[in-house]
């Protein structure tokens, strides 16, 4: 009953999985039967569960699958299996840990029944339900082990092989001398006389079914297949049990490797590591060291090599491996420099690289930073305080402009005569007395006023948006024109030649050849004139008082000025007239 | 009967008419100093006085040309004059320490070396000065004489320069004024004088380098150089002249 509804549920399996391909596309035609499959397979599995286990298990008894997600499902799995996995850890441990028992029987016919029962009742394609199983197995080839012990009378020797069992030679021996002694008195030509070298071979195929018949398969029960440690546990296939219980013969094979690092990778530190693949020393030495596992109906067969043996095989497979690597040319992501036509199409969008970037990265445009933004616009816009870029123009370096602009006042002066004289006395005399006193800044004035000024330029720098640095101005240097020799003749050694004026300062150099008036042709005539005329031009443009800047200009006075007494008195009396006027009329109104 | 001289600048009539019986009196006396008149027959000389500090009592007609100075007043003066009275006699009175007054009749401004008076020097500045006010400067401008001694004035004519007649004479000295006087305001600032036009008449006050640049400038404006030229001249002289000092 169980098995027909196992078989069903692998059944259905086999056909919802038929093409694994499907699977990458979502299915939603056969959703309802894989959910109906999945809590099939787990009532069934947790009822075959053993009660010991139902008590302590966190798992439920029967699946919910109507209305939950994929999520839900699988997290009541997972419950089930957590639980079962550290069981079976612990179970496959144990058994590892007496490995001896661990021999599946031997082929012989009457113990054929029982790998089958086992393999029989190892059909379960649930990941659930392997440890029953192979608990069942195990107990089931122990006793198989004992009976065969004890058929046997075992006693193992260091040279037992396959074919060669050290017991049954002496066995063979002593039946031989028996029997030569038997013979002796019988016959004599048989054994140790002449033997007929004419005679035909027949002895060896009469002794074998059939000499010319030799098989491979009858002295190696051999057939190459992987050992996983992995697969011991997947015993999902009932056909492959062709296991004859013979000792195996194990080549090696390249896949021994593999084994090896599988089973490393399985192991548990705490028990003595179970070892599917390679045996060890120890197991070198016993007999019965039947490692089977089996995948797909592959078999191995164990070879008892020694210990430099197996070290030489692994270092001669290290050692081809090694020379595959450097011998076949390296993949394309490590040739250095590779172009597109070097390497696969599309291969790059595969690969993930690693390089720096040297420039700032784009701003991360995300809705905070459009808000702040937008705001601050705003807030700008009500303020009116715009970023425009205001006009600059470049300061014009004129030279002339040191020379103090003499300014023609065109009006009258305030200052009567005797002020002005008054005023030129004054500063003659302040002039002959030396030091000019007046508005001396005091010196923390100063100190404060240069500094500020030079924290504001820095600070200009760091923050106006359109920065000028200042224009170098022009120095200053007052120059005397004094000839050269009375400069020269004076003492001082500070005074150079280079205080005094050039020859260019003190008269121009006059721009093309030299030429005198008779010389001159039309054009130069006129460019003459024309120079004349533009100078006088200049000369007469007499700067306006309010042109300068000191200067601004006033309020006129609308009043006539008054010149004559008669006008005078003439006005006097008109303002008077007026103003009793306005008064009298008010007078009357009240 | 001793007759005296008739003194050319004095255009009064003799203020003391020598009578016959004074003289037979023989108490004529010959020089007018001083405030001590002793005698009682003297008649006294009504004049009109607008503000007399002293009552001068002259017996004498003539006073004597270093004592006294007579600066004769000319029609369109007048008014000003009398306006600016104050402000003409107080300095000369206090701080030349002369006696001043101003003969109504005669239209002369006179002024004498008092008792008081330190210097006697001062009364010619003070001539001058009541002179060059009396020619058209400003009491202010005038006042300069008194204060500095190296001031002169400086009075020519037009047709010293250049002979015009009609209506050149009219555009030349409308040339020297400018259109509101600018011209010539212009030459006084830069060269530190003031300057008076009387109709053909030019007077400059200031100092005699001053006035030369002044007499410079107007002569060329007379012979006809535009203003902006005379300017242009004017600066550079003025600049030097400045730099000089």
């Amino acid at each position: 009953m169980a098995n027909a509804k196992m078989q069903n549920m692998i059944d259905k399996f086999s056909t919802l999985t038929e093409k694994p391909v499907k699977y990458l596309t979502v299915q939603d035609d056969i959703k309802k039967d894989i959910k109906n499959l999945v809590k099939s397979l787990y009532d069934f599995t947790k009822s075959q569960e053993q009660d010991s286990k139902t008590k302590q298990s966190q798992a439920l008894k029967k699946i919910i699958v109507n209305d939950f997600d994929e999520e839900q499902i699988w997290q009541q799995i997972e419950i089930q299996n957590s639980q079962c996995w550290d069981q079976l850890v612990w179970d496959v441990a144990n058994s590892m840990s007496s490995k001896k028992d661990l021999t599946f029987p031997i082929q012989f016919p009457e113990d054929r029944a029982q790998p089958d029962e086992a393999c029989s009742e190892n059909l379960s394609d649930n990941e659930n339900k392997q440890l029953e199983p192979h608990n069942v197995k195990k107990s089931k080839v122990k006793s198989k082990n004992k009976v065969n012990k004890q058929q046997l009378n075992t006693r193992t020797s260091v040279v037992d092989d396959q074919f060669f069992k050290l017991q049954d030679m002496e066995k063979f021996l002593v039946n031989e001398e028996k029997t030569e002694a038997k013979g002796k008195k019988s016959n004599d030509d048989d054994d140790e006389g002449s033997i007929d070298m004419f005679d035909e071979i027949e002895s060896e195929a009469s002794d074998n079914e059939g000499g010319k018949e030799m098989m491979y398969s009858d002295f190696f029960n051999d057939e190459n297949g992987d050992e996983n440690a992995e697969s011991y546990d997947e015993e999902s296939n009932e056909g492959d049990i062709d296991r004859s219980s013979k000792k195996k013969v194990r080549f090696a094979e390249p896949n021994s490797d593999e084994s090896e690092i599988d089973d490393e990778n399985t192991k548990t530190d705490e028990h003595k590591k179970p070892r599917f693949g390679q045996p060890d020393a120890e197991e070198s030495e016993s007999d019965d060291e039947d490692m089977v596992s089996q995948v797909n109906g592959e078999k191995h067969v164990e070879e008892k090599k020694s210990e430099f043996e197996l070290r030489q095989q692994r270092l001669k497979e290290r050692i081809s491996k090694l020379e595959e690597k450097t011998l076949t040319e390296a993949p394309w992501q490590l040739k250095g420099e590779i172009d597109a036509t070097k390497r696969p199409q599309n291969s790059l969008l595969e690969e993930v690289l690693d390089f720096d970037l040297t420039t700032r990265p784009p701003p991360t445009i995300t809705e905070q930073t459009t808000v702040t933004l937008e705001g601050l616009i705003k807030q700008r816009v009500k303020d009116k305080a715009w970023d425009d870029v205001i006009r600059k123009e470049k300061p014009v370096d004129d030279q002339l402009l040191f020379k103090k602009p003499e300014v023609l006042d065109q009006s009258k002066s305030k200052l009567s005569l005797a002020q002005v004289y008054e005023t030129e006395y004054l500063k003659q005399k302040q002039a002959l007395s030396g030091e000019v006193e007046d508005e001396k800044e005091p010196e923390s004035h100063t100190e404060i006023r240069t500094a500020m000024s030079k924290l504001f330029s820095k600070l200009d720098a760091l923050c106006h948006y359109h920065y000028t640095p200042k224009a170098p101005q022009a120095e200053v240097k007052i120059i005397s024109n004094t000839p050269a020799i009375s400069m020269e003749e004076v003492a001082p050694i500070a005074v150079s030649d280079a205080a005094l004026l050039a020859p260019e300062e003190v008269k121009k150099k006059r721009k093309g050849d030299l030429m005198s008036k008779e010389e001159r042709t039309q054009t130069d005539k006129n460019r003459e004139r024309r120079k004349k005329k533009k100078l006088q031009r200049k000369k007469g443009q007499v700067m306006k008082v309010t042109e300068h800047r000191n200067t601004k200009k006033g309020v006129e006075s609308s009043e006539k000025s008054l010149k004559t007494s008669k006008a005078f008195f003439q006005q006097l009396n008109d303002e008077a007239t007026s103003l009793i006027k306005s008064k009298t009329k008010k007078n009357v109104k009240k | 009967m001793e007759t005296e001289n008739i003194n050319v600048d004095e255009f009064l009539p003799a203020k003391n008419p020598i009578k016959l019986s004074n003289i037979k009196k023989g108490v004529v006396t010959e020089s007018g100093e001083g405030m001590d008149v002793e005698e009682q027959n003297v008649i006294k000389k009504k004049t009109k006085k607008f503000k007399l500090k002293k009552v001068k009592k002259n017996a004498e007609p003539n006073e004597s040309k270093i004592k006294m100075r007579k600066v004769a007043v000319p029609a369109h003066r007048y008014t000003p004059l009398r306006e600016n009275w104050l402000k003409i006699f107080t300095p000369i009175v206090e701080h030349l320490l002369l006696q001043v007054r101003f003969n109504t009749k005669s239209r002369n401004v006179e002024i004498r070396v008092g008792p008081e008076t330190k210097d006697d020097a001062n009364l010619q500045k003070a001539a001058d000065f009541v002179k060059a006010f009396l020619y058209g400067f400003d009491v202010e401008d005038a006042l300069a004489l008194l204060r500095l001694d190296d001031l002169f004035v400086e009075s020519f004519e037009i047709k010293d320069v250049k002979t015009l007649q009609g209506d050149h004479l009219g555009r030349a000295i409308g040339r020297l004024a400018g259109k509101a006087g600018r011209t010539k305001f212009t030459i006084e600032n830069v060269t530190k004088t003031r300057i008076v036009l009387a109709d053909s008449k030019i007077h400059i006050l200031g100092s005699y380098q001053n006035i030369a640049l002044a007499r410079r400038a107007i002569c060329n404006l007379i012979m006809g150089s535009p203003p902006s030229k005379v300017y242009g001249n004017l600066r550079n002289v003025a600049k030097r002249v400045a730099e000089r000092f």
